[in-house]
């Protein structure tokens, strides 16, 4: 079988990422669809025992270089290792996770293999045997259809908006091993920095609980950092907070920060400008609190709460705590 | 400072030579093809008569929202590239980047020439005084008609997001929080 469909299984630490499993499931559909195999391409360290996993997402087949020196993102070895790959198969669909791993590396394979890339896709289709991505644009203000005429097609997918599913059948994938030369890199990723404890990133997080110029000062994000931790969700912030120094831009969530599409977006004395709206108008459900019961937010959010955040928030903490008692 | 559109693109090239800029390239196309790779290598076969040790991008335009072109440019050239970038240091040939990524950065050493792609927090771009934007006016802009290679990448339709219509307001105040609870829990079905 040719025309395969390769998607690329970011890692972190050993372990793949949740969007590398949305990419492997998505890839199953579209293999099922073109009939044909999927191929996962595994980059990293520590993967060895765990390419069963990407079987039992769909994948057919693991290409895995796995090397300590590939634990943090060098370009240099991982376009080194995709193109090798990419040309020694033939695959029709390239995929990847729209993540910082797969938004830089894409784009060096789609040049390399003088093909074209739709990057961020919300939904994948074709169209007479062509694929067609539908994409936001102008920082979501709208949709785009786009069409990659060239072979093989190559789309990156937005975190949180497939679904990561275990496949049936479930397989148990034939595992090849990718050498690499380590000479060839002009670059070296030397230190992994974290901002502070937070483990998992905007992007991938299921529950965001978010902070705007209505929390006041850095100091009062700690009510935020409390309902989050009883949840199992990380701390966000509106353009306003980051601009007044109280949180780190990496916490940015909107236009000029991250997009996100968590299950659950809880803004906290955010009015809801669009530069905010754009980049969360995807979570699946928005509860707004905010004590200006004229804040845009109010507009599109879900469930409202119209109220002091220093009240309602410590209140939503203890009893989230409670219901997670129960439940 | 190197840039690809139409003749109209010299608005925003003046503005760019108002903050520091000294000369500039509008490479000029009238055409409507905003395929990154199409892109990219017009401003590679551009960059290839140029010496230069490093080349910056922004991380990605703030239409189409590709990302792409950077990367795409750097990898033509055959010169790294450290994309997302939020610190640069540059010293004895060498430079040291910080890039963004998921949970923190990654610091990346590279040799140079080499290309970086910025993320918001690398600078903040000053305002241009009204004398620089005058004296900017009188600074080169060399503008050569490229013919963009035909695109791959095509835009069949455009339209609006789904709207999001307004929810309900649970109600005010603390009070309102058994039941933000149990619409959650009962309703959405997200806790």
């Amino acid at each position: 079988l040719t025309g395969e469909v390769l998607v690329f299984a970011e890692s972190s630490a050993g372990t793949f990422r949740k969007s590398a499993y949305e990419a492997i499931t998505e890839g199953r559909r579209l293999a099922d669809l073109l009939k044909v195999d999927e191929y996962a391409l595994a980059i990293g360290t520590g993967l060895r025992e765990k390419t069963n996993e990407l079987g039992k997402y769909g994948a057919n087949k693991v290409l895995l270089a796995d090397d300590p020196s590939l634990e943090l993102f060098n370009a240099d070895y991982f376009r080194q290792i995709a193109l090798d790959v990419a040309r020694r198969t033939s695959p029709s669909i390239i995929l990847a996770a729209a993540t910082s791993t797969g938004k830089d590396l894409a784009p060096r394979l789609a040049v390399h293999l003088n093909t074209a890339l739709a990057s961020e896709c919300t939904h994948l289709d074709f169209d007479s045997g062509q694929l067609v991505a539908t994409r936001p644009a102008y920082a979501g203000k709208v949709l785009l259809k786009v069409k990659v005429k060239s072979k093989p097609s190559i789309a990156t997918l937005r975190p949180n908006v497939f679904t990561a599913k275990e496949a049936s059948p479930q397989r148990t994938p034939a595992v090849e091993v990718v050498e690499f030369k380590k000479a060839n890199s002009r670059m070296v990723a030397k230190e992994f920095v974290t901002h502070g404890s937070k483990k998992l990133d905007l992007t991938e997080a299921s529950v965001i609980i978010s902070g705007g110029r209505g929390m006041g000062g850095p100091q009062n994000y700690r009510i935020l950092e409390e309902l989050a931790e009883v949840m199992g969700g990380v701390v966000g912030a509106s353009r306003a907070s980051v601009d007044a120094g109280w949180r780190p831009h990496s916490d940015q969530v909107g236009q000029t920060g991250r997009t996100v599409s968590p299950t659950l977006y809880i803004a906290c004395g955010i009015s809801g400008a669009i530069q905010h709206r754009v980049g969360m108008i995807n979570s699946k459900v928005i509860v707004a609190i905010n004590k200006d019961p004229e804040a845009p937010i109010f507009g599109f959010a879900d469930y409202g709460v119209i109220g002091d955040v220093f009240e309602v928030v410590p209140a939503l903490t203890r009893e989230m705590k409670e219901f997670y008692g129960k439940n | 400072l190197v840039t690809v559109g139409p003749e109209r693109s010299t608005q925003v090239i003046v503005k760019a030579l108002a903050l520091g800029a000294d000369k500039a390239v509008l490479l000029k196309s009238e055409e409507t093809n905003s395929d990154p790779g199409s892109i990219s290598r017009a401003i590679a076969n551009e960059l290839k008569s140029h010496e230069f040790d490093v080349l910056l991008f922004g991380k990605k335009g703030v239409d189409d929202d590709n990302q792409q072109v950077g990367q795409m440019v750097s990898e033509l050239l055959d010169i790294p590239c450290v994309t997302q970038i939020v610190k640069l240091d540059i010293s004895d040939g060498r430079a040291v980047a910080q890039r963004e990524v998921e949970g923190g950065a990654i610091v990346v050493e590279t040799s140079l020439p080499a290309s970086f792609t910025a993320e918001k927090d690398l600078t903040i771009p000053r305002y241009a005084s009204l004398r620089e934007l005058v004296a900017a006016r009188k600074k080169p802009i060399v503008v050569k008609t490229v013919q963009l290679q035909p695109p791959s990448l095509e835009v069949i339709s455009v339209q609006n997001p789904p709207p999001r219509s307004p929810g309900k307001i649970v109600g005010k105040g603390v009070e309102a929080v058994p039941a933000l609870i149990r619409l959650l829990h009962e309703e959405a079905k997200v806790i």
